[in-house]
């Protein structure tokens, strides 16, 4: 990479969205801990956590819905925090979309348009150009009361795009739409921030959502952020049993660490430094290995209980000595012809594929 | 088919009950008001003499009805919208007890409450008690009761909590998130109350004020109350044709002059109310 000079470097540098000890209080109740975030430009950020975890309640204070309790929230530099929702360059997708419904999607579209008092040859052109973008083109003359969810999600989404918002916000703007409409929308909005670029920050309790949309995530529980990064770093290397079981499938290990060594229930032990302590052993069902001839660091054996065709995997359920459960995935169906349910299998996993967590 | 032939029939009592005691009595008087009197008996006939005489020697009186009905109308309206607006926005948890408030005055009945103003505007009521005891006023205003003034304010009164009803309804229908959004948007609080709120509460408002505007048009025992002998309406005047001068066919007359100006006038603010909101 070339830098053409300090000040694009530092322009580039420069956060769109930073947020210093951002903090909500109801009473005595803590919504959300105060947190720091930055997000750069021309990133697709997204917010995950279980719901009641805060997560509406920071993308609210961005937008300016709720006042922070503390904290302050700046936008391309400018401190926003004292500023009403229409005094922001945000603009914010709801998730029940909030349409105008005595308007059609051209007046739904254009109305921010005609408060900003723009002119009306580039309204016209400015709500054509983002219709085609949302593909509804076809629809604009038509009451948004005759559109179906899909639809009225993507006039929600063409009322806030129009507008060019330094910051996008999107809160659970999928949530209320069925499985399938919601991945073809993930396909579009991806499409969308390809598209158009701009800063998108989306709040989601859906962790296949935020991993098909987001370049880079923060996952939230209890009022707080508790890990901050890319999906695959996410999924990879979780910070707490939480995130791995609410990112993703895995098998969590009951262990004690006593003197460098981890013990677990099962009766395996492998040496790991850190603390006298209880642990968790993390395990994704891919990284366990069945029955194979493979070399595996780990090795147990377990009782096959149940198994689940997928599709592109097969997942296998194995009841261990101790009683514990183990999930494996397989995209190797062979290797699980040759098993029946009720049969002992040596299962295993390598150490690089484990990981021990003291939280 | 047969599913439009059982609406029928399940609508045949409504449709019967309406047909025998309002439209048939209607019909009748309809008729009537182009009969003359004689010698106390009515004169089948066909003239226009009632409605010519209506407009000689009544349209001041019809005038000052109206005023008194739109005056009442637009205030009933204006404080029912208030009120409802806070109800569903601004009250939170507040909400159902302010609504349960504003319904258990009906309570109160409508006589009850003319004599409730009489008692608080009268020349010895608590507004004049209170106002000479502050040391306001030194002798008793007697223009607050039997005035205007206090059918106006009697009238508003009565119909408020009537009127607040179809504007929460329509009100409970718009959406929180569309407001947020507006605001989002770049519209002020203003400007969301005009182009989101009201066009979307616009059946409630109207309704609240044809109801408003029409009993209060056609109410004839108010100005007898509290309204004093310089406010007679042209209610006043209708009974008293049906009544002592014992003259129905220009009761009915001016009944339906009334009536058709009353219509004119709801239509007029519909087409009005279309006019301003977006579409």
């Amino acid at each position: 990479m070339t830098l053409s000079g300090p000040t694009s470097s530092g322009q580039a540098r420069k956060p769109i969205l930073r947020l210093t000890g951002v903090t909500k209080k109801y009473g005595r109740k803590i919504a959300v801990k105060p947190t720091d975030l930055t997000i750069q430009r021309g990133e697709f950020f997204a917010i995950l956590g279980p719901s009641g975890c805060g997560k509406s309640t920071l993308l609210r204070m961005i937008g300016g819905f709720v006042k922070p309790s503390g904290g302050t929230i700046e936008i391309d530099g400018a401190d926003v925090t004292a500023l009403s929702p229409e005094r922001r360059p945000s603009n914010m997708v709801f998730q029940s979309y909030g349409l105008f419904v005595h308007m059609t999607v051209r007046q739904n579209v254009a109305y921010g348009l005609r408060i900003a008092k723009v002119a009306k040859s580039e309204i016209d052109d400015r709500v054509a150009e983002v219709l085609k973008l949302v593909h509804l083109h076809d629809f604009a003359d038509r009451d948004v009361t005759r559109l179906s969810g899909g639809e009225r999600q993507r006039v929600a989404l063409a009322r806030a795009l129009v507008m060019r918002p330094k910051v996008l916000l999107l809160d659970e703007p999928l949530a209320a739409l069925d499985l399938k409409l919601r991945k073809a929308m993930h396909a579009e909005l991806r499409d969308i921030h390809h598209a158009i670029g701009g800063t998108f920050v989306l709040v989601s309790h859906d962790q296949g959502e935020v991993m098909s949309l987001a370049d880079r995530v923060a996952v939230m529980e209890s009022g707080s952020i508790v890990q901050e990064g890319s999906p695959r770093q996410i999924y990879r290397e979780p910070a707490t049993r939480f995130i791995s079981t609410f990112i993703g499938d895995a098998n969590v290990l009951s262990a004690e660490r006593k003197g460098g060594v981890v013990k677990l229930e099962a009766g395996i032990e492998f040496p790991d430094e850190g603390p006298d302590t209880h642990v968790n052993v993390i395990v994704r069902p891919e990284n366990i290995l069945i029955d194979g001839d493979a070399p595996m660091d780990v090795s147990i054996e377990g009782e096959l209980v149940d198994v689940i065709f997928f599709g592109s995997y097969v997942q296998l359920r194995f009841h261990l000595d101790d009683g514990t459960d183990l999930i494996a995935h397989t995209t190797d169906e062979t290797a699980v012809c040759n098993i029946e349910v009720g049969h002992r299998v040596k299962l295993g996993w390598n150490y690089d594929q484990q990981r021990t967590l003291d939280t | 088919m047969l599913k439009q032939r059982q609406g029928w029939l399940s609508a045949a009592p409504a449709i019967i009950v309406f047909a025998v005691l309002f439209v048939a009595p209607l019909s009748m008087f309809f008729v009537v008001s182009f009969w003359q009197v004689k010698l106390f008996a009515l004169v089948p006939t066909f003239t226009f003499a009632n409605y010519a005489k209506t407009f000689q020697e009544y349209s001041g009186s019809l005038l000052f009805t109206l005023v008194i009905g739109l005056t009442v109308g637009f205030v009933t309206t204006a404080l029912a919208f208030g009120f409802a607006y806070v109800i569903r926005f601004r009250a939170g948890k507040l909400g159902p007890l302010l609504l349960f408030m504003a319904l258990f005055t009906l309570f109160g009945g409508y006589l009850v409450k003319i004599y409730a103003w009489k008692t608080i505007l009268g020349r010895e009521g608590i507004l004049n008690t209170a106002l000479m005891w502050v040391g306001v006023i030194d002798e008793p205003l007697t223009m607050l009761l039997y005035s205007p003034f206090a059918v106006i304010i009697t009238l508003v009164h009565y119909l408020l909590p009537l009127a607040i009803l179809p504007i929460y309804g329509s009100l409970i229908d718009v959406d929180d998130h569309a407001l947020e959004a507006a605001r989002d948007l770049g519209a002020k609080r203003g400007r969301v109350m005009l182009g989101i709120v009201l066009p979307q509460a616009r059946f409630g408002v109207i309704a609240a004020f044809a109801m408003s505007f029409l009993v209060s048009a056609g109410d004839y025992v108010t100005p007898r109350l509290v309204g004093g002998t310089q406010t007679s309406m042209l209610g006043n005047f209708i009974e008293g044709q049906f009544g002592l001068r014992m003259n129905a066919p220009l009761g009915s007359a001016m009944s339906f002059t009334m009536l058709v100006v009353c219509l004119a006038i709801i239509i007029g603010l519909w087409f009005l109310s279309r006019l301003t909101s977006p579409r």
